[in-house]
């Protein structure tokens, strides 16, 4: 299928990231959507995309115009009945709070990725403060 | 020399307990082969230390598959399983434990075992002493708390490496004791530099030899120790296919060969004298199985877990979760299992928040349960530098039930993949469920924001896997004798977990399986004397 055939089924997909990790659609913080978490996850389904999509149309058919805390909560309706789902929150997740968003694209960390900077977390280090100090 | 010669030992697999087997038998003047599918990771070479390059199922550097990782991983067949955390790799999962090293329960061996937990104890100081196994002098912040929690629920504080009744300790580890400098780099810093990383691998200190690897594992031990005799010959890449076996005496096999594929391709027939299964509790009965040897209906049953979970809320202060070795204290509750502190990356706490279940019974003291997305998660995660993670580790029934059997809908380049089927009996929900009550009595007991306190009823994935061979006294209800060697053969062991007869009162099962393998090696050199 074209990239332009897989558009409805990248709809989908980015309603149900933004769902895990809202953005700005519904709270003050940058989230999914903002570092287009959708692609990565999109990356990791691979020739799976079309039928997670059809998968939570056929489970949710009006998923994609529900509104923002709708659409949170037929995601977790979802995890146990759409195949796939518990996967993609995982890679949603993955892609926020790993270190994903501030690689380039040699995966070089760049920059503070966006779940470390919303979590407080200056990311792996070779050492920290000696215990006891 | 090596590879000239039929070997003494052959040992399919050289993970945790191959790598164990291998030093204790050349060690003893055994030339032996070992042979791993997976590679030779070097931490300062191949660890890169972000958590999702390592740990990914799929691509990750700590996967079940081949070390190009542009080729798809080896598959399985689940069924009531929502994964298999298997490493491919000198070391095994060795290399992605965090150091905990307790020993198993008394009461989860006793009785239940070929052999009572004192006659275990010699091997058990013997892993203790080489790896080495201390106790932490200095604790993180995060298990400060964990043990403060303990004493207000009125819990006894434990000494000694016995666990025979409820109480909390220091965790015993297999960790090089934490360096008191700010430089991180080898030879200045030569132990633990507290740097949190050790689910991803250890790589501490920085430019350090393998041998000098904070974190002591199968790998950074018994590997170089092996090595060193000149005896071994390592082979990875090397995926076994069959053991080779004929008619022996009295209605057994024997073991003439493995035949394996190696990492060129080839197929290849390795003879030696005895056969040491050390592929894990998944592999080992499906090499086993796949080879069409004696099976008598218990090979790849009894499977038992941990069936983990977590219970995590926000305490008054920062307690840097990111800090120290990632669990440095423990709470055994035996007949239940084991509670420990945790200390979680941002990324690994929010997938435990996210992506849990609702499989547990009943209510508990927690406002929250189960997968948390959506803003819920998003402020959960911005109050990660105060929140507390307390893992629960659950002591399994044994249910024949449960088990690892050949897949006939999946195979893979080697035969067919092995299929893991697992249901959580309701007892051992039941002491799930007590534990993680206590989990979140302690947290409140702390100051913990009772509206921050989660549950995660974590989905099953299959993390410590035990019990598919297991051995003792009762040829009608055991697979291996009490020196681990298959009933149904003259010369095939088995020193993996797979011999654990039970799931050892929830410890943390490294240590065990690193004494069992000894105890097998030993029994091996006799058979050779």
């Amino acid at each position: 299928m074209t990239d332009e055939g897989l558009e409805p089924a990248m709809a989908v997909l980015s309603a149900v990231c933004a769902a895990v990790v809202p953005g700005f659609s519904t709270d003050a913080t940058p989230g999914a959507s903002e570092i287009g978490a959708q692609g990565f996850v999109a990356h990791h389904l691979g020739g799976r995309l079309q039928a997670f999509s059809d998968a939570v149309l056929e489970a949710e058919p009006e998923f994609v115009s529900l509104e923002p805390l709708a659409q949170t909560e037929a995601v977790r309706r979802m995890l146990d009945r759409v195949e796939g789902m518990r996967a993609v929150v995982g890679l949603t997740v993955g892609a926020v709070y790993g270190s994903w968003s501030g690689t380039d694209d040699e995966a070089k960390l760049v920059r503070a990725p966006l779940g470390w900077e919303l979590a407080s977390y200056d990311g792996p280090v070779l050492g920290r403060r000696p215990l006891g100090t | 020399m090596p590879g000239m010669r039929k070997p003494d030992v052959v040992v399919i697999g050289g993970g945790a307990a191959g790598m164990v087997v291998a030093a204790e038998t050349t060690a003893r003047g055994l030339g032996t082969v070992v042979l791993e599918a997976g590679a030779w990771l070097h931490p300062q070479r191949h660890f890169t230390g972000d958590e999702w390059d390592m740990l990914q199922p799929s691509e990750g550097v700590f996967r079940w598959g081949p070390s190009d990782r542009h080729a798809p991983p080896w598959p399985r067949e689940r069924d009531g399983v929502a994964g298999v955390f298997q490493i491919a790799g000198v070391g095994g999962s060795s290399l992605g434990s965090w150091g905990a090293s307790p020993r198993a329960g008394v009461g989860s061996i006793d009785g239940r075992w070929p052999m009572r937990y004192r006659d275990l104890v010699p091997w058990y100081e013997r892993i203790e002493e080489a790896l080495p196994v201390r106790i932490p002098e200095t604790l993180a912040p995060k298990d400060e708390a964990f043990i403060e929690g303990c004493r207000r629920l009125g819990l006894d504080h434990l000494l000694g490496p016995d666990v025979d009744r409820i109480g909390w300790r220091f965790q015993p580890m297999s960790v090089s004791p934490l360096v008191r400098t700010d430089d991180v780099a080898f030879p200045a810093a030569d132990g633990c530099t507290a740097c949190g990383g050790c689910i991803a691998g250890c790589r501490s200190p920085q430019n350090a030899p393998l041998e000098r690897t904070a974190m002591r594992t199968s790998a950074s031990v018994f590997a170089p120790a092996a090595y060193a005799t000149g005896l071994l010959d390592l082979r990875t890449g090397c995926n076994a296919i069959e053991l080779v076996h004929e008619a022996g005496v009295d209605g057994a096999s024997r073991v003439r060969a493995v035949r394996y594929r190696a990492a060129d391709g080839r197929i290849i027939e390795q003879d030696g004298e005895v056969f040491v299964l050390a592929a894990g509790a998944i592999e080992s009965p499906r090499l086993y199985l796949m080879s069409g040897l004696i099976d008598g209906g218990l090979v790849g049953r009894g499977l038992t877990t941990h069936a983990m979970d977590l219970v995590s809320g926000e305490l008054p202060a920062d307690i840097e979760p990111a800090r120290g070795v990632v669990s440095m204290a423990r709470c055994d509750f035996p007949n239940y299992g084991a509670m420990f502190s945790m200390g979680l990356t941002p990324m690994l706490s929010a997938l435990a928040a996210a992506t849990g279940t609702s499989r547990s019974h009943g209510p508990g003291p927690w406002a929250t349960r189960g997968a948390l997305v959506g803003t819920g998660l998003k402020r959960r995660m911005e109050r990660w530098p105060r929140t507390l993670a307390i893992g629960i580790s659950v002591d399994d029934t044994v249910e024949d039930a449960n088990e690892v059997r050949l897949s006939t809908a999946i195979r893979d380049v080697h035969g067919p993949a092995p299929r893991v089927h697992y249901r959580a009996s309701d007892e051992t929900v039941r002491r799930r469920d007590w534990l993680a009550r206590r989990a979140a009595e302690m947290l409140l007991g702390l100051g913990a924001e009772p509206d921050s306190v989660h549950r995660a009823d974590l989905a099953n994935i299959i993390v410590h896997a035990h019990g598919t061979m297991r051995m003792g006294r009762d040829p009608s209800s055991s697979v291996t004798d009490g020196d681990g060697r298959c009933r149904a053969t003259t010369n095939l062991y088995c020193a993996d977990a797979s011999i654990l007869p039970s799931a050892l009162g929830g410890a943390d099962p490294a240590l065990t399986v690193q004494a069992c393998a000894s105890m097998v090696a030993d029994a091996v050199a006799h058979a050779l004397a």
